[in-house]
């Protein structure tokens, strides 16, 4: 066997292996993961703990009827957050965005390299209401059209601290929505993002953002 | 679990859709809270196991909602969350451990630091020991990694799919190779 060939093919995936385990592969690439499995220790680490996981499906403790409850209570007590889901595509002559509470809105030409004489791209905004308060969220593309800067203006900002997480990381935070609106961070052009805004540490209301960039 | 199964299921997590957190618990429970058992047998099991659940549900199923691939990827996401649950808790108990022992007399103190001392010790011995089981042939390699994480030969004989005798032996060899490993790390 070519040693460099298997190893061109990387690591092995998590579905691969559990394939292999449970013997539905082709015979050919049966042999080629037994191989890889003995000369990469850790995909056979992987290998391992994917079979250690299998088997503690099986035949660990079972979960009592009070701990399914207080579970299902935790999320009972999470789905009554208002959320808003925002998917934003920006398109080389126009903006496309759907919003979880109406249907697909089209804006022409407002934000783009789709310009005339004597303007530029602008920011596009959002307007939602949610949980009672008008939030107005708007992406200002940077000088060199890299990256966008977020700002956040609400209706009623009194208390409300805005958390900004991108691909389920922790980005920046606005303690005080009154006083500074605007993200310092800029924004990829692509990605996953979540808006927390947050009251005496609980949780008011999340917009959920996708930002996805065809110019 | 059917990838069609687990992709409704996941969906059904991330919209707070009760049948599908039941299903969920129901399926993933024994992974979870066995694995907790095997980790931190010297934590809270309870709790720990609880935080799981929390982090997966805290906000608006975030963790979840990053979620790629199918169902064994998810196996994968599961047990890198119960670790990181692990690794905060244990950070917090040792935390606890240290300010209750600045409060105490100065003679509790020396004893809670004695205890520290011991448990340093032993965790850099077994992280020792886990970079020797590495070095170990595949045949015995698998044998020892799960027995390293506490699991007992019967346990580890239905892991692999083997025999208990088989597993008996390749523990016995593999403690040998083991030590002829320490020793020759000894004399260099």
């Amino acid at each position: 066997m070519n040693e460099e060939n298997v190893y061109s093919r990387g690591k092995l995936t998590p579905e691969d292996l559990h394939l292999f385990i449970k013997g539905e592969l082709k015979e050919d690439r049966m042999k080629e993961i037994e191989y890889i499995l003995k000369t990469s220790i850790d995909d056979f680490k992987q290998y391992v703990s994917l079979k250690e996981s299998l088997y503690l499906m099986q035949s660990g403790p079972k979960p009592s009827l009070q701990f399914k409850n207080s579970i299902l209570g935790l999320v009972r007590k999470q789905s009554s957050i208002p959320h808003i889901q925002l998917l934003i595509k920006i398109f080389k002559d126009k903006v496309s965005v759907s919003s979880s509470d109406q249907e697909i809105l089209e804006f022409q030409g407002i934000m783009t390299d789709f310009t005339f004489r004597g303007s530029e791209p602008g920011p596009i905004s959002i307007t939602r209401k949610v949980n009672g308060n008008e939030v107005t969220l708007s992406f200002t593309p940077t000088s060199d059209g890299s990256n966008y800067l977020l700002e956040v203006v609400l209706s009623k900002k009194e208390d409300l601290v805005a958390i900004l997480y991108i691909e389920g990381e922790e980005w920046e935070v606005l303690r005080d929505l009154s006083k500074k609106s605007l993200f310092e961070n800029s924004l990829p052009l692509h990605g996953n993002m979540e808006l927390i805004f947050k009251k005496k540490g609980e949780v008011q209301f999340t917009i959920g953002i996708v930002l996805h960039n065809d110019r | 679990m059917e990838s069609v199964e687990f992709s409704n299921m996941l969906s059904g997590l991330i919209s707070g859709k009760e049948s599908s957190w039941t299903l969920f618990i129901d399926t993933f429970y024994p992974l979870i809270r066995g694995k907790i058992s095997k980790m931190a047998p010297h934590l809270d099991v309870d709790d720990i196991t609880q935080e799981v659940y929390v982090q997966l549900i805290n906000n608006d199923y975030r963790a979840l909602r990053k979620v790629e691939g199918g169902f064994p990827s998810f196996l994968n996401f599961l047990v890198s969350l119960i670790e990181n649950v692990i690794k905060s808790q244990s950070f917090k108990y040792f935390r606890n451990l240290n300010r209750h022992a600045e409060n105490t007399n100065l003679e509790k103190k020396a004893d809670h630091r004695f205890s520290i001392e011991i448990e340093f010790t032993r965790r850099e011995e077994e992280s020792n020991l886990k970079g020797l089981i590495e070095k170990l042939d595949l045949t015995y390699l698998e044998v020892m990694q799960l027995r390293s994480k506490g699991y007992k030969a019967r346990e580890i004989a239905k892991i692999l799919n083997i025999s208990q005798n088989t597993v008996l032996t390749k523990m016995k060899r593999g403690k040998e190779k083991l030590k002829n490993l320490l020793g020759s790390e000894i004399k260099s």
